[in-house]
């Protein structure tokens, strides 16, 4: 097998979650299997493989438990949320891979890292949480929460009153040295779940859990840039990023440069709650000295990296 | 040396279920702290914990919310369990060593436990998790969701599975990996996520519990180990023994361990498996079995407080 080098693919919510009505774990199994085989060809491609994911809607069932049985039993803070995800989702990963390794008579094995990611206290992003997480409540129980609770809560359009919290730059992946490790042993590792459970770095290096969530995609590209690895690859919906995405001069792209990924991302061609974070992440991947990202939909992952889809961008 | 340390699933969580997760943290760096001079040693450490606590928490949850939010397989609830106590471990023991300048990773692996599915008793569902339920319920659940029940009189109905032995760990060389390295591993949480082997060789997840002290005792087997350490919930043990050991030390020969298996069979299972666990360990090769409190462990396992159990 040709040695292709090591790539970081973030996986998106699509991955687990196919809709609305197939959310269940029955449901949940079968979609990480899909996804899975096509990791499994990219890796009997050749290449080394970290599979990271998100986690937002687990995330979402955990908090409904939580709230649910509120009255029975202790509320759990968010970063033992997105541990009790990374556990749950890299479990279903590493499962359907070793699978798919055992169909194709691969001798390759997955691995499952529990990972922390180091946020800083003065990140803006802590003076300023906009990122809703849980169910909606009325004004009367957010008002509470923030008097007891110190929750930050806002009025979501119409719709009742929701938790924010903030979602920082993550700045270290606590883990990154095993993760380097295995990958060099020969495993496929499954690392930084829903962007790294988000912990601060205090005194003596000591770290602590904070309530605040990590962008998947820019968790995966410190990763990425973190062990070296040679390609970051973001699955997602659709397999070509557009430009105009939607209207009728909509224009896919195949291949840009850093400079123009920048340039259109200034000019807005990228939705902020979607498209516009993947890009923003893969930059600050190829400013840290990153090769070549790769955005495209798990069905054509194999034909994107012959180099006959998907939207390549380059420095 | 190799060693792997087991902690009781009690000892992680709090009797209180109010201290919540801070009683967690609490509970964990308090045995973290007892652990220290072994992660100062020369030694390859890997922890592996109980997490029947944590299941039972899950399983609370996802019954009360069952009506607005999908239910959780057994598989599952052990893999989430591993995820969170393992990222509590990590971090304990990260910051410990950070304190104390060691210079070592640390790592969480999810783990994955094929069992033996070929000895029918083993089969027989006679473990019970999750909450209690009244008599309607339950047979509510045994129709819609085929759930097996045990009766607890006094408490009602409640969801039985079967208690499975370990055959393999699934990541054992990963871990061997890793512990090459120097890295600190946490494992096997709960006795690991319970898989077997579909007919076509595809693992799948299985509504059963493996017992820890038998995930432990393979893991260390397969590792080539020479010692375990289980820490234990101390009183219990005693009380079973009906022995005062205090920070004494007993010697035992795995062949003498008859009576005090007696005893255990009758009023501790959990300390009964420790020690059926801890002669397959000997006999397999194994130098040393420390059951012990959750106090302070030295750099050497032969010199600390606790019940050594040795091969003869």
């Amino acid at each position: 097998m040709e040695k292709k080098g090591v790539a970081v693919v973030a996986v998106g919510g699509n991955s687990l979650i196919k809709d609305e009505k197939r959310k269940d774990i029955g449901n949940q199994i079968q979609a990480a299997n899909e996804s899975m085989h096509h990791i499994a060809d990219m890796i009997q491609q050749g290449w080394d493989v970290v599979v990271t994911h998100g986690n937002g809607p687990q995330v979402g069932y955990l908090l409904r438990r939580v709230e649910l049985a509120r009255h029975e039993l202790h509320d759990v803070p968010l970063d033992i949320l997105g541990a009790d995800t990374q556990g749950a989702i890299g479990y279903m990963f590493q499962q359907a891979l070793h699978n798919e390794f055992l169909h194709r008579g691969l001798t390759k094995k997955a691995v499952c890292v529990v990972t922390q990611t180091i946020v800083d206290r003065s990140d803006p992003a802590f003076q300023n949480p906009t990122k809703p997480i849980g169910s909606f409540m009325a004004e009367e129980m957010a008002k509470e929460r923030r008097e007891k609770e110190g929750w930050s809560v806002v009025e979501d359009a119409g719709r009742g009153w929701r938790r924010v919290v903030p979602s920082p730059l993550p700045l270290r992946i606590v883990e990154a040295d095993p993760i380097r490790d295995l990958i060099r042993a020969g495993y496929v590792v499954i690392a930084v779940g829903g962007g790294g459970i988000p912990v601060l770095e205090g005194e003596q290096g000591k770290l602590v859990g904070v309530e605040a969530v990590i962008d998947k995609d820019f968790g995966s590209a410190l990763l990425a840039n973190m062990i070296q690895a040679d390609l970051f690859m973001i699955s997602t919906a659709v397999e070509k990023v557009a430009l105009n995405f939607n209207k009728p001069n909509q224009k896919w792209l195949d291949r840009i440069t850093l400079a123009e990924a920048k340039k259109y991302q200034a000019e807005g061609h990228f939705a902020k709650g979607s498209m516009g974070p993947k890009i923003s992440a893969i930059i600050r991947f190829l400013e840290k000295g990153g090769k070549q990202a790769i955005i495209t939909n798990p069905e054509n992952i194999s034909r994107a990296l012959k180099g006959e889809t998907g939207t390549w961008i380059i420095p | 040396m190799r060693v792997v340390v087991s902690i009781d699933g009690d000892l992680i969580v709090p009797q209180d279920p109010n201290q919540g997760i801070p009683g967690q943290r609490t509970a964990i760096n308090r045995i973290v702290a007892g652990l220290g001079e072994l992660l100062r040693s020369e030694h390859e450490l890997v922890i592996t914990y109980g997490n029947s606590p944590q299941i039972g928490y899950v399983l609370l949850r996802a019954e009360i919310a069952s009506h607005v939010v999908h239910s959780v397989p057994l598989d599952v609830c052990g893999s989430d369990t591993q995820g969170a106590t393992g990222y509590l471990l990590q971090q304990a023991l990260h910051n410990w060593m950070q304190q104390f300048l060691v210079n070592k990773e640390v790592v969480s692996l999810v783990t994955q436990v094929l069992v033996d599915m070929s000895d029918p008793a083993s089969a027989r569902p006679t473990r019970g998790i999750g909450p209690f339920f009244d008599r309607d319920k339950a047979q509510l659940y045994a129709n819609t969701r085929n759930w097996d029940f045990v009766l607890i009189p006094g408490r009602g109905y409640r969801r039985a599975v079967p208690s499975l032995k370990p055959r393999h760990i699934m990541e054992v060389r990963s871990i061997q990996n890793l512990l090459a390295a120097g890295t600190i591993v946490i494992c096997a949480g709960g006795g690991g996520v319970p898989v077997c082997q579909s007919e076509r060789d595809d693992l799948v997840g299985i509504e059963a519990v493996i017992d820890k002290a038998y995930t432990a005792a393979l893991l260390a087997t397969e590792i080539g180990a020479q010692v375990i350490i289980f820490v234990s919930t101390w009183d219990k043990i005693e009380q079973t023994l009906g022995t005062h050991l205090g920070d004494g030390s007993r010697r035992v020969l795995s062949s003498e361990l008859g009576e005090s298996i007696k005893r255990a069979r009758d009023l501790d299972e959990g300390l009964y498996n420790k020690f059926i666990a801890s002669q397959q360990f000997l006999q397999r090769g194994g130098q040393l079995v420390l059951i012990a409190p959750p106090g302070r462990f030295g750099a050497d396992p032969q010199c600390s407080s606790g019940i050594h159990i040795v091969n003869g």
